[in-house]
């Protein structure tokens, strides 16, 4: 293990990682983060914008337009909140 | 020599600026199929296949640099031109940071054979009531690259939780996230916990998440506040280093 050139690669790891995240945060702005590129929902959580297929193992179809502020649809379902 | 793994040679074709192809292209070409199968499979997201593919590759006596170098991390390279490019979105890179970290877990004791310690030990977690993830993922994937260890309690984490991971894996750093105004004040009620069980000097506490402010950090006694995944690095080594100077 070449513990130099170890770190030559992780430098070049934090340097995609720091471009995925500054482009994330763009995204972010317009697009649901948790809207895969087929426009599945991935997240864990309910959502108004999904919709449900016929295939009950299939994640749901989102349904957003991102023309509007997608945060408003979200549903913090399934869990109770902490006292 | 070309690109021998069809379906890695199928992903390159997604890098069209020149600058790029050149580097990345030269970058794999000179690996051979196991690599280009590894580098395949994390841009896929299979992280199965990266566990399996990574512990073939030491079995056969390849080097943990040439391992990161050759497979992980031209894999990664394509996801970050994928992502830049809307191709991909962010489930898609978290899914493959998933997959980077299956390879790089077979690493990791390499590394610390040779002498590489991680920097530190955080536990990342979504507090009591909040299933929102995508921030906290994004934190973790940039904070892995940046040779923090970080130990992932997913969402809707308790404080008592939050408090045995530290114990468990001696962690100097906690970091929580919210994305709900009625969820945030939980994340004041993790650090209560933590002056409760006398833990509270032990750690640095971060937090973050869309609601949080840097004076609502203030205000619950945390110790760090990042608006996004890069502040969130520079924040957990600003920290670590004030914890290190405390306890020497």
């Amino acid at each position: 293990m070449d513990a130099e050139r170890y770190r030559t690669s992780m430098e070049r790891l934090f340097e995609i990682y720091s471009e995925i995240s500054q482009k994330a945060d763009e995204v972010m702005q317009s697009r649901c983060p948790y809207k895969d590129a087929r426009s599945r929902c991935t997240a864990q959580f309910d959502c108004r914008n999904q919709f449900f297929t016929k295939d009950p193992s299939a994640k749901p179809i989102c349904a957003g337009s991102d023309r509007i502020d997608y945060r408003s649809a979200w549903v913090n379902g399934g869990s109770v909140p902490f006292e | 020599m070309s690109i021998q793994h069809e379906g890695l040679a199928k992903e390159f074709e997604w890098v069209t600026r020149p600058g790029e192809q050149k580097h990345i292209g030269e970058s794999i070409e000179k690996t051979d199929l196991l690599m280009q199968e590894m580098a395949y499979n994390l841009i896929v997201g299979a992280n199965t296949e990266v566990d399996r593919l990574t512990k073939e590759a030491l079995d056969k006596d390849y080097s943990a640099n040439k391992i990161l170098d050759d497979g992980l991390l031209n894999g990664m390279a394509i996801v970050g031109v994928k992502f830049r490019d809307n191709v991909i979105f962010v489930p898609e890179v978290l899914v493959a940071a998933r997959a980077m970290k299956a390879g790089m877990a077979h690493l990791e004791p390499i590394l610390s054979a040779s002498g590489v310690e991680p920097i530190g030990t955080v536990i990342m977690g979504t507090v009591k009531g909040d299933l929102h993830d995508i921030g906290k993922n994004l934190c973790i994937m940039m904070l892995r690259g940046a040779g923090f260890v970080v130990h992932d309690l997913g969402v809707d984490t308790a404080p008592d939780e939050f408090a045995d991971a530290v114990e468990e894996h001696e962690a100097q750093l906690v970091g929580m996230s919210a994305l709900l105004t009625t969820t945030m004040p939980n994340m004041g009620r993790v650090i209560s916990y933590f002056e409760d069980v006398g833990l509270r000097d032990e750690v640095r506490m971060m937090v973050g998440g869309a609601p949080v402010t840097q004076e609502f950090a203030d205000e619950m006694g945390a110790d760090g506040y990042g608006e996004n995944a890069v502040e969130c690095v520079d924040k957990a080594k600003e920290l670590l280093v004030l914890l290190k100077e405390l306890k020497a």
